[in-house]
């Protein structure tokens, strides 16, 4: 037996370093292709494209949006979407797509626009429109909800102050939002009413204006035979225009 | 004379056995790398992606595209990409024709592992539709 034990003890060494390859081996594959498998439902796929897509879709009813707020066709944002549709469903290369969408009609929502440029000092330029979107391809099925919703809104009031027979001092203050929240904008212009009809304040000599960086303005005067009223059109920084009529207090 | 050479045959049998663990080493080797490179196609495909989502975000991609500022959009992406990550954008109008006529590129990669990303964009003024695709890699 002893002999037997001696004899043996190197191929049994073999066998043992034939056995570890082999653990060597299965652990490697086994790993590979746990690692493969997790890579099929990587992120490169689907939910990128998702991304991808809603981010451009923003950027799309943002455009279509300052279209219809300098004058253009309210069924701009409906026939863009329709295109931009169509064009998302051919691009997904990995399986197939189906985007569809439905302009909101819930009030005050018309054909998915809300334009209200009001006299009581508030003024707002909306789109919202709900998307759904569906991806299939060989591994993955998803569907995707979402509301793409741009809103530029404006406050306006003003006070003013007679300090010499029909000279007034005006101050208009302007607070801007994007989403409901302050942003900035690209450039405005006060109008004031006066007897002779509405008027560019930007124009009088002693025109003065003052940005908080807060997404407040205001802009300052001094005006002959005003008449209480002034107007604010406005562009935001992505060009969406929104205008606000007010009484001066 | 048998009992003079079981030693050599010990020996002879170690190395053997050692001959067949580092086989088994050698052998999965490739393994090794191809989970190598596929992590390293996982953070270039991301590089690539956030780049081309951070110059969209505000329509400043859809922007440099419609003015045909490729320098432009050259430097942006140099910005945005990680130092040493090569890369080669083409820009595709709706009908799939190539619109940059001039090449977005920066160095040369590496051809081992290039990761193509697409991107599908809105420009906003004109709101007219774009596919990039952006290949990155490794500089040689």
């Amino acid at each position: 037996m002893r002999s037997f034990r001696r004899n043996c003890s190197g191929q049994v060494l073999v066998l043992a370093a034939l056995a570890i390859a082999l653990i060597i081996s299965s652990t490697m594959v086994y790993v590979f292709q746990m690692a493969e498998a997790q890579s099929l439902g990587h992120p490169s796929s689907s939910d990128d494209y998702v991304r991808t897509v809603k981010l451009s879709t923003r950027n799309l009813v943002i455009g279509s949006l300052a279209d219809i707020s300098y004058g253009g066709n309210t069924t701009t944002l409906g026939t863009n979407l329709e295109r931009w549709c169509s064009f998302v469903e051919n691009q997904y290369y990995l399986g197939k797509s189906h985007v569809s969408f439905a302009l909101c009609e819930r009030s005050p929502y018309s054909s998915g626009l809300r334009l209200f440029w009001g006299t009581a000092g508030f003024g707002v330029t909306s789109a919202k429109v709900d998307f759904s979107m569906g991806l299939t391809d060989e591994t993955t099925e998803m569907s995707a909800f979402y509301s793409v919703n741009v809103t530029t809104s404006i406050y306006v009031s003003g006070v003013h102050q007679e300090y010499s027979p029909n000279w007034y001092a005006v101050n208009v203050t302007i607070h801007v939002n994007n989403e409901w929240e302050p942003a900035l904008a690209k450039n405005f212009t006060v109008y004031h009413e006066s007897e002779t009809g509405w008027q560019n304040s930007g124009l009088l000599s002693g025109y003065y204006s003052e940005d908080f960086g807060n997404g407040t303005y205001r802009a300052s005067f001094v005006c002959q035979n005003f008449v209480n009223d002034v107007s604010v059109r406005l562009y935001d920084w992505r060009e969406i225009f929104v205008q606000a009529n007010a009484t001066c207090a | 004379m048998h009992r003079g050479n079981s030693g050599q045959i010990r020996v002879l049998e170690a190395l053997l056995a050692t001959a067949i663990i580092f086989s088994a080493l050698l052998l999965t080797h490739p393994i090794y790398v191809a989970l190598a490179v596929g992590g390293d196609s996982e953070a270039l495909y991301s590089a690539g992606m956030n780049a081309l989502m951070v110059m969209n975000r505000e329509g400043q991609l859809g922007q440099l595209i419609a003015q045909n500022n490729w320098t432009g959009l050259s430097k942006q992406l140099s910005t945005l990409l990680p130092i040493g990550v090569s890369y080669n954008l083409t820009v595709y109008d709706e009908a799939m024709q190539v619109v940059n006529h001039s090449l977005i590129a920066n160095g040369d990669a590496a051809g081992k592992n290039v990761v193509a990303v697409q991107y599908v964009l809105v420009e906003r003024t004109d709101c007219r539709f774009y596919v990039v695709r952006l290949q990155v890699g490794y500089m040689k």
